[in-house]
């Protein structure tokens, strides 16, 4: 069961509940909340269980897509103000930090959260799905130029972040 | 590709990325279960581990709501038939928790709060610091008040708000209690710098968009009362959630959800975008029966 049976028009339900949890990561790494992630992946797809993927050519970078969207406009109707911040650090550092941690994955998502929505977006298609310049643009509406100028500044920024936080 | 910074940050990018997402992933599918059975079974929505995420949220951005909603709620408030307490023998559509006589029940983190009968609801400056003795569901600060009035409240605040953090942090060092099977962290009753007395509770498992209950009041034996009077909501009985961001189908799906029958009543509600939630009757937070009737009241027009 997967793309296969959605494309094909087969059990809708069954692909994404079993796209879910690859949905909720990419939520994940875009929103940096867990709870942003589920509620996200889980608006998506009551979106989606009406959606007609016969009609659908891709229907995994369809979803991925859809979240992505939804990602974006959750990040403008949620004021994230400097206390959430504080709060997703909490959870980051809470979390993650009890693990092995040979990338700095705490550091790099905290320095993913200075970068803005646009530029975030286009980093983790960049760097987690391995999206190309025109995916990219398709997904963010813009032209491939404009993906690698949100590349070129963000990574500059996170470099920047990052060497800021090696140095404390 | 753009190669004009260091492999080595792209390198730590994707290696960072993936093994958060291969984070997100795990903890997704392990509450995953239930909800593909939902999904599978064409539902889509999941029950109340769900309700109270999407509950939180909204509660997390309910700042904007309350400036708006603030005057013009209070005055609807005071147009609604019988008291906030009312049962359907007294007007009200909702068969509602009893507590003792002049106090009245307010649900959060699974426990009721009993708070005077008289405290208003959401009755916030725009710092949401309390203006009288009120019922808050949510801060937001907007501005600053330099000399908040000295008032009792109950506020129910996401546990990432700033103005939460002490209250957070007393009850994070507090032991865990189980209050009739609803396990919690219930600081003691401290007075604050101010000379006001206060206490909190947290949810056991303290996580992000969780939330915080602070009773706090100058009168130590009205704080000292709510937190003796704490009790589970019991079975066969649910707490109203917080609707105001939710569209009218969402809102209704998540009460059916819940057990309970919906009504919507169309009002005038000036400076809200029609078809939305303006509020529900009874309120947020009021413990009703299984089985009541809560009326959603959606706006008509700006």
């Amino acid at each position: 069961m997967g793309a296969d049976a959605a494309h094909g028009g087969g059990d809708v339900g069954a692909f994404l509940a079993s796209f879910r949890a690859d949905l909720v990561a990419l939520a994940y790494v875009l929103t940096g909340s867990q709870h942003d992630a589920q509620d996200v992946v889980h608006t998506v797809i009551v979106r989606l269980l009406r959606t007609d993927f016969t009609r659908v050519g891709d229907p995994r970078a369809y979803c991925r897509r859809a979240v992505i969207n939804e990602c974006a406009s959750w990040g403008r109707r949620r004021v994230r103000s400097a206390r959430t911040v504080k709060a997703l650090e909490a959870e980051w550092n809470r979390v993650l930090s009890s693990q092995p941690d040979p990338f700095g994955r705490v550091e790099v998502m905290s320095a993913l959260r200075s970068l803005s929505q646009r530029q975030r977006t286009a980093v983790v298609l960049r760097y987690y799905l391995d999206w190309n310049d025109d995916q990219i643009a398709e997904a963010l509406k813009c032209a491939p130029a404009t993906v690698r100028s949100l590349l070129s500044r963000g990574l500059k920024r996170l470099r920047a972040e990052l060497e800021g936080e090696d140095r404390r | 590709m753009t190669r004009n910074i260091g492999t080595d940050l792209e390198d730590r990018l994707r290696g960072a990325l993936r093994e958060v997402a291969a984070h997100a992933a795990e903890r997704a599918s392990s509450t995953a279960s239930s909800t593909e059975q939902r999904i599978s079974a064409g539902q889509g929505r999941p029950g109340a581990s769900r309700q109270k995420r999407r509950f939180v949220v909204a509660a997390v951005a309910a700042a904007a709501c309350l400036m708006v909603l603030g005057p013009w709620g209070v005055r609807m408030l005071a147009d609604l038939p019988g008291d906030s307490m009312s049962d359907s023998a007294s007007g009200g559509s909702a068969s509602e928790y009893r507590v003792a006589d002049g106090y009245r029940g307010v649900g959060a983190l699974g426990l009721i709060f009993e708070v005077p009968e008289s405290w208003s609801d959401g009755d916030v400056a725009c710092d949401g610091s309390p203006r009288s003795d009120t019922v808050v569901f949510g801060s937001g600060a907007l501005c600053r008040v330099l000399n908040p009035p000295k008032v009792s409240s109950l506020r129910i605040l996401p546990t990432g708000d700033q103005v939460a953090a002490s209250a957070v942090a007393a009850a994070r060092a507090s032991e865990v209690v189980d209050v009739g099977g609803v396990r919690v962290r219930v600081s003691p009753v401290q007075q604050l710098e101010d000379g006001a007395w206060t206490f909190s509770v947290l949810d056991e498992h303290d996580d992000l968009g969780d939330l915080v209950v602070i009773a706090t009041s100058q009168d130590k034996g009205v704080v000292d009362r709510i937190r003796n009077t704490l009790r589970e909501v019991p079975a066969g009985w649910v707490v109203v959630p917080d609707l105001r961001l939710a569209t009218v189908d969402d809102g209704s799906a998540r009460l059916r959800d819940m057990g309970l029958d919906v009504s919507v009543r169309d009002q005038d509600a000036p400076g809200h975008k029609p078809g939305s939630i303006v509020s529900t009757d009874p309120l947020m937070g009021s413990v009703v029966k299984h089985g009541s009737t809560v009326t959603i009241n959606r706006a008509v027009r700006e």
